[in-house]
């Protein structure tokens, strides 16, 4: 049965420290909708404090929304009943952006992923979930006799993170939050786990957000491709529209930080550097845009510029229908 | 800032008020009778006690057994609003808050004195022990007064009273000064007085030193790591300079939270080191009422007490902030 | 392989490394070290002695130590050797039903806290806050005043316990708190686990080194309370604990009478307890705070 994931409108706001220190507003009213019936990887990309996880964490409803709804099958996640929790719980899995505490030390690394194939109904028992397990690790190119049965600290940061993405394979989602599954994998191994992603969109029909800084991934197996700054989408599009020809100021910033295998590419244009206060209103971005201009005081709305394709930025407008 | 302060100010009141209220229905629910006790236990030694008519009747009076619950309630809080803690059963008619009010110098006396030098020696030993180029001896000795930590007061007050005041008799065995002398202003009397406080104040002393040590050892430690104390030196500041402008001063406010948060520990241990040595301060007081069953006295002490550490705990955590700038940036 | 392979676990320390971790630890080692000796002399001593010595007329009044009584006997005809056995014995167990329970109650009361947040968090913040100003033992006095002539060491227990579970409360609140953000707590949760089983499975073996410094701590305080309040006279009148032990001795005058073994007997027993106690505490502190052990190690 093909699930549906909507985000719709959502804000997350973080108050301040008691006495009075700034609230973060971690994202501002941002919408993303997976639909089962097309499967496809999203990849959601921004630099550091641009509020990825804080994305992943809502849609995994592990973090509530301060405005907006999430909504799992029509329903919103606030007002699931006990079944439909249950359902979302099996059908929405993750991998963590932080492999090195995701195992509990207490237990062997494969203690909380078998616990949860049996308790979802994936396997009949204990030695069936091990094997599942065990095939799956295969898949990311780990050898289950040496990585299963041992203590997390045993495990190398790139094992345990493959650990993880095998475990989010097993449980066979529906919705999968990867954030920042491969950051400590090398090269070719990397290609090997997005080419499982890709894998698992097209025979499982699993749809995938794929939170990452690295475009160069992004690029390669994503359907599509949003673009966050301090919590604003600024950029949407295909991978193919956004990064050959970016449309906003901190996409084409963020596309020529990137050494691209064309060496005829310029990189790294010098950016201008961040300024420390976030801006109180209008484009979040002035503050380090080389083109700015007066009107970005103003918060400019959201420009269509094809079908798949949003940007915002008063560089740019609507074509008239 | 202001909410800050607001907010311990109500701390306080709760704190206080929790612990009216606990000495008001504890003995409710014991379900005890404290002067009809006594009554009997005079009877029983075949004695009378004068005035003791009018002490049942305040005693009715001020509990109003007719009234109901709450209305007895209300009006012991609002006879505890005004320090009015009653009368003592055994020292009729004698009000407990003056005996208190006799009492409580005593105490301040002699827990203020022996903190502040137990908080000094310690804290400077501490200090040598913690840092790299302290001398070894304090090193050395720092471990045998850790250890002595561990040990209540009243009990080295024990082994002190035995040995210098009973077996050497170097020291008188208890009590403020000498009884039957003038308590006037003399060297003598003051001379009375210093030598009848000594060893209460050394049980205390010696048994908190360790105490002290070992926070301000660790925080020298941590400082001494500091990159400011690295640059210093590396400027050509050394020796002492080094050890108290940058180490002790820096490492000394933390000391003085750790006061706040010591202060309870301290104050029941005294209490107990005044029993032990006959100390006219509030721990005897208590100690006495608690032999006689003297239940209005003893709730009084210890609401007194209470009400002590509190107001205390308060001074110390809103004069931090004022010598300290780092926990002042932190609060505005 | 895998199964031939020895695997050493966080918790799965073999006897080796027990032994270089207590020589890395000293002061847990010197602690469990005296620890020890009591037990076995509270053990052995019930076993080798006669006990019901320690019950008053049993013995000749007041003498020094002898062959017969080793430790000497008090004026009531007790002999002070089976008075510490009993005694040692007696107080422990009051420091541990209170010490148990503070640790057991404080572990419900703080992972409460911090699950469920909000006004509930808050109230019991602040009652733990207020309670833990005032200190225990001025509050145990009007409870104990007022049911003097009641009071056995089962009840000295629990009463104290009443008063012994605010800090492990704040402490244990402050750690799940901590692990409640975890990753493989929010791992646990993806998984299908809930909030109790969540709480037991996943988080509290990850405290235990944590819960057993708490409970030593606790127990450490509850019998520096009881012992405080049985030097006030407000202890088990018939039950022969160490603090009673000094109360009846400060009673009977033993200052003025010379009896110096009656007064180093129970002396020496509490500093041995406190002294055991205290370097138990400093050495698990070591375990359950990380920062101290780099400290400890560099
Ligand atoms: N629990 C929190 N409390 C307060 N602020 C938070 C919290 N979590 C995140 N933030 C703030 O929200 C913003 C977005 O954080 P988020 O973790 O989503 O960034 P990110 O895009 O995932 O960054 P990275 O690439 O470094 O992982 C940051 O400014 C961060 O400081
Ligand atoms: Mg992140």
């Amino acid at each position: 049965m093909a699930h549906r994931l909507e985000i719709d409108g959502v804000r997350r706001v973080f108050p301040g420290r008691a006495f009075g220190g700034p609230s973060v507003v971690a994202l501002h009213g941002l919408s993303l909708t997976l639909d089962g019936a097309r499967p496809e990887i999203v990849a959601v990309v921004g630099e550091s404090g641009s509020g990825k996880s804080t994305l992943a964490q809502i849609a995994l409803g592990l973090d509530d929304p301060s405005a907006g709804t999430v909504r799992f099958d029509g329903t919103s996640l606030g007002r699931m009943d006990e079944g439909g929790r249950v359902r979302f719980r099996r059908a929405v899995q993750a991998v963590l952006q932080d492999p090195f505490s995701s195992f509990n030390p207490f237990y062997r690394v494969e203690h909380a992923a078998i616990l949860a194939l049996v308790r979802f109904g994936l396997a009949p028992d204990r030695r069936a979930a091990r094997s599942i397990l065990a095939d799956a690790c295969e898949a990311v190119g780990l050898n289950p006799a040496d990585t299963l049965g041992r203590f997390p600290h045993e495990l190398s940061g790139g094992q345990r993170q493959r650990l993880m993405v095998a475990r989010a394979m097993a449980m066979r989602p529906a919705v999968l939050v990867a954030d920042e599954p491969v950051s400590m994998v090398d090269a070719s191994l990397r290609a090997t786990i997005l080419a499982h992603l890709a894998a698992m969109r097209d025979a499982q029909g699993v749809s995938i957000i794929y939170v990452t800084h690295d475009l160069t991934t992004a690029y390669q197996v994503a359907d599509r491709l949003i673009v966050l700054y301090r919590g604003h989408v600024v950029e949407t599009g295909t991978p193919e529209e956004v990064l050959k020809a970016p449309a906003h100021p901190y996409t084409r910033l963020l596309v020529d930080s990137v050494p691209w295998p064309d060496l005829a590419r310029p990189w790294g244009r010098v950016p201008k550097v961040a300024d420390g206060a976030p801006v109180a209103d209008g484009c979040p971005f002035r503050g380090r845009c080389p083109d700015a201009t007066a009107v970005c005081a103003r918060m400019p709305g959201p420009a269509v510029l094809s079908p798949t394709r949003t940007v915002r930025c008063h560089l740019h407008r609507s074509p008239p229908a | 800032m202001i909410a800050a302060i607001a907010g311990r100010f109500a701390m306080l009141v709760l704190v206080v008020w929790m612990a009216a209220s606990v000495n008001f229905l504890i003995p409710r629910l014991a379900d005890r009778n404290p002067v009809a006790e006594r009554l009997a236990q005079v009877a029983a030694q075949g004695g009378s006690l004068s005035g003791i008519d009018e002490m049942v009747k305040s005693y009715e009076a001020r509990f109003g057994l007719d009234r109901p619950l709450w209305q007895q309630y209300l009006g012991y809080l609002g006879d505890l609003a005004r320090f009015d803690l009653g009368y003592s059963i055994s020292n009729y008619p004698m009000r407990v808050a003056d005996q208190i009010a006799l009492a409580l110098p005593w105490t301040i006396g002699l827990l203020g004195t022996a903190t502040l030098v137990a908080f000094a020696v310690g804290s400077i030993l501490g200090a040598l022990a913690g840092w790299r180029r302290g001398p070894a001896l304090a090193r050395l000795v720092l471990p045998a007064f850790m250890v002595l930590s561990a040990i209540p007061f009243y009990l080295v007050g024990l082994v002190f009273v035995y040995v210098f005041a009973y077996r050497l008799e170097w020291f008188p065995t208890g009590g403020g000064y000498t009884l039957g002398s003038e308590p006037t202003l003399t060297v003598g009397f003051v001379l009375d007085l210093v030598g009848h406080a000594l060893l209460p104040a050394f049980s205390i002393v010696i048994a908190s030193i360790g105490f002290w040590a070992l926070a301000m050892r660790s925080m020298m430690v941590t400082i001494e790591g500091e990159d400011y104390v690295l640059f210093a030196e590396a400027k050509g500041l050394k020796g002492w300079r080094l050890f108290w402008t940058y180490g002790v001063r820096n490492a000394l406010l933390p000391q003085v939270t750790t006061l706040a948060l010591a202060l309870g520990k301290v104050v029941t241990g005294a209490v107990l080191v005044e029993m032990v040595f006959g100390y006219p301060g509030l721990g005897n007081l208590l100690f006495e009422s608690v032999k006689l069953n003297d239940y209005f006295t003893i709730y009084g002490c210890v609401i007194v007490l209470v009400l002590t550490v509190a107001v205390t705990m308060l001074l110390l955590d809103l004069i931090v902030p004022l010598l300290d700038p780092r926990a002042r940036r932190r609060a505005s | 392989m895998t199964g031939v392979a020895v695997r050493r676990g966080a918790v799965r320390i073999g006897i080796t490394g027990v032994r270089r971790y207590l020589a890395r630890n000293p002061s847990l080692a010197w602690g469990l070290a005296l620890a020890a000796g009591l037990v076995l002399f509270m053990a052995g001593g019930s076993l080798a002695w006669d006990t019901t010595l320690a019950e008053p007329l049993s013995a000749p009044v007041a003498r020094p130590p002898s062959w017969a009584h080793p430790f000497g006997t008090d004026t009531q005809g007790r002999d002070l050797l089976a008075v510490m056995i009993v005694g040692t014995r007696l107080t422990l167990k009051i420091g541990m039903i209170a010490g148990g329970i503070g640790v057991l109650v404080g572990a419900a009361v703080g992972f409460t806290a911090a699950y469920a947040g909000g006004r509930i968090d808050a109230a019991i913040r602040t009652l733990t806050d207020v309670l833990l100003t005032v200190p225990a033992l001025l509050f145990l006095i009007v409870v104990a005043s007022s049911l003097k002539g009641e009071i056995t060491s089962t009840t000295m227990g629990l009463m104290i316990a009443a008063l012994s579970w605010m800090a492990p409360a704040r402490q244990i609140r402050a750690q799940a708190l901590v692990l409640r953000g975890a990753p493989y707590v929010v791992m646990a949760r993806l998984g299908g686990m809930r909030g109790t089983e969540i709480v037991l499975r996943e988080m509290l073996p990850n405290l235990l080194p944590f819960l057993m410094a708490s409970f030593v701590l606790a127990l450490a305080q509850a019998i520096l309370a009881s012992v405080g309040l049985e030097a006030l006279g407000l202890g088990a009148q018939d039950e022969p604990t160490l603090g009673m032990t000094v109360y009846w001795m400060m009673s009977y005058s033993a200052f003025v009478r010379g009896f110096w073994w009656w007064i180093a007997a129970p002396i020496v027993a509490l500093c041995l307890v406190f002294v055991a106690l205290y370097l138990v505490t400093a050495g698990l502190d070591e375990i359950a705070n990380p920062r101290l052990k780099r400290r400890v190690v560099a």
